[in-house]
């Protein structure tokens, strides 16, 4: 098993476009606000 | 003198008790404390041990739609600082210890380990629920998910280890932001 850090983590990836979103299960935009 | 001796058996009952009766008692936790003080957050945690690699989130898109499995091919663990003080992670971080092994001091290491860092969101109603495909809604959801993968103890072992190296990348950056893990399971 190999670990992994995901650069800007879930907050980077959340914030990063549709592209990433359409990934993301039950996605809601105002929790990702800062 | 009576008095004074009572004050003490208080106070020694109430640091070796639950988090319920520390609430009860208006002890402070963790996040409490620090937002109290100036001392940063990970101050408590232990020192940085290691600098696993990291991986682009274009990276890990391409991953996604190249078809790899969440739960097989990769695990997503997202850290979060206040996990461990959930009361349901702690049990769950007690159960899981004691299944790992009989010896008490490794026991207690990787109940810590655990603590620290396997509770993933959404735990209970603490997180937001938005996720990515693949990460375990608990960390009990996520160690069974291990279990199934390997049936090998050593497996449970190697996740707390792998969780061990990522909390030295997390120390090492000390930052607050949300921290996503990655974990490859080699089968």
């Amino acid at each position: 098993m190999e670990s992994i850090v995901l650069l800007e983590g879930i907050k980077g990836w959340a914030t990063a476009g549709d592209e990433y979103n359409a990934k993301m299960q039950e996605y809601d935009a105002g929790i990702w606000k800062d | 003198m009576r008095g004074g001796q009572t004050h003490r058996r208080l106070i020694r009952n109430i640091l070796s008790s639950s988090t319920l009766a520390r609430h009860y008692h208006h002890l402070p936790t963790m996040a409490e404390a620090t937002l109290a003080t100036d001392v940063p957050w990970y101050a408590g945690y232990p020192e940085v041990r290691s600098s696993p690699a990291t991986i682009t989130r274009s990276d890990l898109l391409n991953m996604i739609e190249a078809g790899k499995k969440p739960g097989v091919d990769y695990i997503l663990i997202d850290l979060r600082r206040t996990d461990h003080e959930v009361s349901n992670a702690c049990k769950k971080a007690r159960q899981y210890a004691d299944k790992c092994t009989s010896d008490r001091e490794e026991r207690y290491r990787v109940r810590s380990i655990f603590l620290l860092r396997a509770c993933t969101l959404p735990y209970q109603h603490c997180m937001p629920r938005s996720e990515l495909p693949g990460f375990p809604r608990s960390s009990g959801t996520a160690v069974s998910t291990l279990t199934k993968v390997s049936k090998e103890g050593s497996m449970l072992i190697g996740y707390f280890q792998a969780l061990l190296e990522v909390e030295g990348h997390v120390l090492q950056h000390g930052s607050q932001t949300i921290w996503t893990t990655v974990m490859r399971i080699k089968c």
